[in-house]
């Protein structure tokens, strides 16, 4: 059964800025949320000076800042430090924080080239595709990642996934190329050929198109085309239709907003 | 705070001034003279021929009489009309007559004390009618006295206060209040819900049909018709009911030995009390008890004007599941506002109990919220905002808020009005 969660009155003026996300927390609620939802961005800093006094003076919860500041001084583990936050802020049930205690747990054990992919896996999830390349270059040149190939492949997949939204097509072809070297797998080959339908000034290594029959070949195209003669008629496409379908005063208003979404939208998958 | 803290009893045909005096803990009826019967102002304004300048009551009779200026009367009827009266050539609308009229009014008992500053206002009308109540919040905004400062009670109210405002000897029993004026005979009657927590106090107001004009009272044969009404009336209201106090109040009861069959009715083993400034008083007991901390009245006041349900939501707070009141059962109608933001939690819609006073099961009533965007559970905060437009009607608005900057709000409201 649903409830509704009452929300303290407290005026906010100065917001706590998650520079993970560039974006502005404005209450308890959202603070939750946002270590619930991105724990995968946060670090060992996040729990700073910034946070102490959002939650002190803004919150005006300066009982769990003066916890959580012992607590810190004492055992400085961030993940300890979340669920404090989260206990003392009821915002979640503890059924829901036991949940999240679980993930932690899962987080802790992974090691630290892992916990770095799947921050970059994150960034490419929620479309910040220039935050997601920078995250997979970091890892890339790690020492220790070149003793797991397959590990390198994959981050090598996505980091080409990441090039492929922000329209870095050859550098997207080459990182699916180094991955299809390690994995050998077919839906890398079929990226490939897709990102080639896409621009045929790329070129497939020999080595990728040897390894696929010319039926298969034959039916991926087939598939694209039909995807990019829908794309004419959906998402974006629909939108602008829509727009213009309107009368001129609507219409210009209707284009307004639509531009606005989407720089801000290219904003935020730039990074 | 030192100011005035008046009580004024508005009424088409005369009005009141009471004024509180925080030292006796006592209202004190003042008018235009020192006299109690000047207590009563003809509410009326007359602006002299030639002069920019307006007198009200007696004194406005007065002028008109001379021909030394135009009258206007029954002001707030006029300004349920929205009309208007052209004198000397200048069209003035009621509102602003009425405002004239409540300038030179309120001006009494600053002349009298010296003070000019208003801590609290509380004006009393027979019927509060929502667009009179409307007019007088903001006329006292134009004339310098802040809103929260200003409280209006329809007469039941007033009686109501007055009652408990006295010796809780007078109200053990029922108390029975006959109300004679021009336009008609008023009956209240106060009772304790006995067995309740918190106390139940009780006004049934009726405006009887036998009502008659105060003309009659000029004859002797005339005054023996109107105690014939009375009498009836007296008998029937109060029969095989255990009342203990009566109050007679109006312009008829200004001389209140004439009904003498009725008295013979009324005094029966009671206590009976006779004066013109009841209602003027009880607005002016609640004027000093809204700028008290606590508030002396810690009852359920159950009357027309009050509403007769307390509102509440089952709502998540610290973790744990509370009943937040919205508008408690008693309040006035017209003050009471209520607004809280919620997050929603697996639910799209906000149910509200309602449960009437002396009941203990509640009424569910649900505003889906289905226009609202869909978003990730525990993303959506909603403002609920509470408001009456009677007593039994009251109008809930939800408006998306979304969630910062995470889920930025869409600015839809829903708005639904419910009899409760």
């Amino acid at each position: 059964m649903g409830n509704l969660i009452y929300c303290r009155e407290t005026e906010v003026t100065v917001p706590y800025y998650a520079r993970e996300l560039g974006i502005s927390l404005y209450s308890a609620e959202e603070l939750c949320y946002y270590i619930m939802n991105y724990v995968l961005l946060l670090d060992g800093d996040f729990i700073d000076e910034d946070l102490y006094r959002f939650i002190g003076e803004q919150l005006r919860r300066p009982m769990l800042e003066g916890k959580l500041r012992k607590w810190m001084a004492q055992t400085p583990d961030l993940y300890q430090g979340l669920i404090v936050i989260l206990q003392d802020l009821h915002y979640y049930s503890d059924a829901e924080i036991n949940q999240f205690r679980q993930k932690l747990e899962e987080l802790r054990k992974a090691g630290p080239l892992e916990l770095q992919k799947r921050k970059g896996d994150f960034f490419l999830d929620v479309r910040q595709y220039g935050n997601a390349l920078s995250t997979y270059d970091q890892l890339l040149t790690h020492r220790q990642i070149a003793r797991d190939k397959s590990f390198q492949a994959r981050v090598q997949h996505n980091r080409g996934m990441a090039c492929v939204q922000l329209m870095q097509y050859a550098e997207a072809m080459e990182c699916f190329a180094k991955s299809w070297e390690v994995l050998r797998l077919e839906s890398i080959a079929k990226e490939m050929f897709v990102l080639y339908c896409m621009d045929s000034t790329l070129t497939m290594p020999e080595a990728v198109i040897a390894s696929v029959s010319g039926e298969m070949q034959f039916r991926w195209k087939e598939e694209f085309d039909a995807f990019e003669k829908n794309a004419a008629y959906e998402g974006k496409a629909e939108d602008i239709a829509i727009a213009f379908n309107k009368d001129v005063i609507r219409r210009r208003e209707a284009i307004r907003s639509l531009l606005a979404g989407w720089k801000q939208e290219y904003r935020e998958m730039a990074g | 705070m030192p100011g005035l803290i008046l009580g004024v009893d508005l009424c088409d045909d005369y009005s009141q001034i009471s004024l509180f005096d925080p030292e006796t803990c006592d209202a004190q009826a003042i008018g235009l003279g020192d006299e109690e019967t000047k207590c009563l102002i003809p509410t009326m304004v007359c602006k002299k021929k030639g002069e920019n300048s307006w007198v009200i009551g007696e004194e406005a009779y007065r002028t008109a009489l001379f021909g030394a200026g135009s009258m206007v009367d029954k002001l707030l009827k006029l300004v349920l009309k929205e009309g208007t009266a052209t004198i000397e050539g200048v069209m003035y609308t009621a509102r602003e007559m009425l405002r004239t009229y409540l300038e030179l009014i309120l001006d009494i008992p600053r002349k009298k004390t010296g003070l000019e500053e208003i801590a609290s206002l509380v004006y009393t009308i027979r019927d509060a009618d929502p667009k009179i109540m409307d007019i007088l919040m903001e006329l006292s905004e134009e004339m310098g006295i802040p809103r929260e400062r200003v409280h209006i009670l329809n007469h039941t109210e007033a009686f109501l206060f007055y009652v408990i405002s006295q010796k809780p000897d007078i109200w053990a029993n029922q108390v029975s209040c006959f109300d004679l004026v021009d336009h008609g005979l008023h009956y209240y009657e106060f009772h304790v819900v006995r067995g309740r927590k918190p106390q139940v106090v009780e006004v049934v107001h009726e405006a009887l049909e036998e009502g008659f004009s105060l003309e009659i009272l000029e004859t002797p044969s005339g005054e023996k018709l109107a105690d014939r009404i009375l009498s009836t009336c007296a008998a029937r209201m109060m029969n095989k009911k255990v009342i203990s106090t009566v109050f007679l109040t109006g312009k008829g009861f200004e001389n209140p030995q004439w009904p003498e069959e009725f008295l013979r009715i009324v005094c029966n083993k009671r206590r009976v009390f006779g004066g013109q400034n009841l209602f003027s008083k009880g607005a002016a007991f609640v004027a000093f008890d809204s700028i008290q901390q606590a508030t002396a009245y810690p009852y359920i006041t159950v009357c027309e004007g009050r509403i007769h349900s307390q509102v509440s939501l089952n709502v998540q707070y610290e973790g744990r599941m509370r009943q937040l009141v919205m508008a408690a059962a008693g309040s006035n109608w017209y003050e009471t506002k209520a607004s809280a933001t919620f997050v929603l939690d697996n639910t799209d819609s906000v149910e509200f109990l309602v449960t009437p006073v002396g009941n203990t099961t509640p009424i569910r009533y649900e505003v889906s919220l289905d226009e609202f965007p869909k978003r990730p559970n525990k993303t959506t905060k909603v403002e609920v905002i509470l408001s009456f437009t009677g007593e039994r009607t009251m109008t809930v608005r939800v408006i998306d808020k979304g969630f910062g900057e995470l889920f930025p709000s869409s600015g839809r409201m829903v708005k639904k009005d419910f009899y409760i």
